[in-house]
């Protein structure tokens, strides 16, 4: 089962997201700040990170986290969701090699379809 | 080396054909003894009118015959009046009538200044559409930002509902509906970024011709009927994104054919025109005019019709002038409104020939 972290600080988005990639198979947390989701990055392994871009003030918290991320597990696929479509984002997000950016507002739908294309056949190590 | 040396009175001339302002000179005989480019162009006169009655040129108008008795040696008058035209709508002109003092030569005895004061009035209003598109831009842009995050809440959560709840409830209805009213506010913000943040200009240098091509092809699309696209000889290059100005064209056309409801009665020109000022310092511009005879906007409505979801059609998005006007904006253009309620409406989209002034 892949496992996923899914950090937004709109606490809806994140609730409604875990439940649905629930039933869709997936094995999922939630985490609602930058605080915590560097707390849950630091403890396990995750096979993929949806992360949104703005979860404070600065507006650009969700580009540290895929950071974090991509140091302490290299292959984890990475997905942002931003509501701010901006070509600064997206060229930041090719630098961070993030594997897919989703533009709000968005369909789960549509973010289920993306995980299970970047994460199918490359499980978490020890999986 | 000697620098060759230009006679003080054709350097005058030279000056004076450069202004943006209209200048004919009289002598005490109200004669006229000079008249710069623009004047002539404006009196639709060459040398011709030189030795002419002044008050003849300006159509026999008596509110000038008055000021040039009445305005005292060394003094000034300000006229305002309407100058007929052969080939259209009278002209709404301002003037200063300036009269020299006694020892000024004698065939400079009066110096009229004058302009249009339609395309001064035009582009005065185009400047304050500018800063308050500009404005409610800024507005609407963190506001769709601000709704995005809710939306996708809501639009989560009734997937997230739909996953659970099974196929043979008809309370699933209730989460399709709510996904339906989403997906319209998420085509609403859509639009309304189109205004506040479009992609940014592509610019290529292309000949006018293309871009009158590519209206047509547009127009082609539109399947609204086809107004006549027309295109003068001669025009220049611009250096466009020809994308965004065609949609802003397509724009001004479909308002036209929703005033006249006839695609005959709407016309699509495109041509230059010299009139200082227009787009900045540009000397030459292309204008495409887009004519049409319809209903005409009330005076109290021209200053408004570009803003964001004012609309007073039934089915109007309010969205279509917006946009075009940001369209143009982005290409280095400006759009100008002249309208006469009952008569018609010209939006024009001028743009700076290729290469700068």
């Amino acid at each position: 089962m892949q496992r996923v972290l899914i950090v937004d600080d709109e606490e809806t988005i994140a609730f409604a997201a875990a439940r649905y990639l629930a039933t869709r198979g997936f094995e999922v947390e939630m985490a609602t700040s930058e605080g915590d989701a560097e707390r849950l990055l630091s403890s396990r392994d995750y096979d993929a990170l949806v992360v949104d871009l703005r979860l404070g003030s600065e507006g650009d918290e969700g580009f540290r986290l895929i950071e974090l991320a991509r140091r302490l597990m290299p292959s984890i696929a990475v997905v942002l969701i931003t509501a701010y479509g901006a070509p600064a984002v997206e060229a930041r997000a090719r630098e961070l090699a993030v594997d897919s950016l989703i533009k709000k507002p968005a369909t789960l739908a549509h973010l289920a379809e993306v995980l299970t294309a970047s994460t199918v056949g490359e499980p978490r190590d020890g999986a | 080396m000697s620098a060759e040396r230009v006679p003080p009175e054709h350097f005058s001339e030279l000056v004076l054909d450069h202004l943006s302002t209209c200048v004919v000179t009289a002598g005490h005989d109200r004669r006229a003894t000079f008249a710069n480019k623009i004047a002539r162009k404006m009196l639709q006169a060459d040398d011709a009118l030189l030795g002419r009655d002044v008050v003849e040129l300006f159509g026999g108008n008596a509110e000038l015959a008055a000021a040039l008795v009445e305005v005292p040696i060394g003094g000034e008058r300000r006229l305002e009046f309407f100058l007929p035209r052969v080939d259209g709508p009278p002209i709404e002109m301002g003037m200063t009538l300036v009269r020299a003092r006694p020892d000024a030569p004698r065939d400079l005895a009066f110096a009229l200044l004058f302009r249009d004061l339609a395309d001064l009035r035009q582009i005065e209003m185009e400047m304050r559409r500018v800063e308050r598109l500009s404005a409610l831009g800024k507005m609407i842009a963190g506001l769709t930002h601000e709704i995005r995050n809710p939306l996708t809440g809501l639009q989560f959560l009734a997937e997230a509902l739909l996953g659970e709840v099974p196929e043979e409830d008809p309370r699933r209805g209730y989460a399709v509906r709510i996904q339906t009213l989403v997906r319209r506010i998420a085509d609403l913000i859509q639009s309304c970024l189109q205004f506040s943040e479009p992609r940014p200009a592509e610019k290529t240098r292309v000949p006018a011709e293309r871009l009158a091509q590519a209206v047509r092809d547009g127009i082609g699309r539109t399947r609204r009927g086809r107004p006549t696209v027309e295109a003068d000889a001669d025009l220049p290059a611009i250096d466009v994104d020809v994308d965004q100005i065609v949609e802003a064209v397509l724009a001004l056309v479909e308002n036209a054919l929703d005033a006249t409801g006839d695609p005959a009665r709407v016309r699509v020109w495109l041509r230059t025109d010299s009139t200082p000022g227009l787009v900045d310092q540009a000397e030459l511009v292309l204008r495409i005019d887009v004519v049409d005879d319809g209903v005409g906007v009330p005076h109290e409505q021209v200053g408004l019709i570009c803003d964001p979801f004012y609309t007073t059609k039934e089915k109007g998005t309010g969205l279509g002038l917006p946009v075009a006007h940001t369209l143009v904006r982005r290409n280095g253009g400006r759009m100008l409104i002249r309208t006469t309620p009952g008569a018609g409406s010209v939006f024009s989209i001028v743009l700076p020939r290729a290469g700068g002034a």
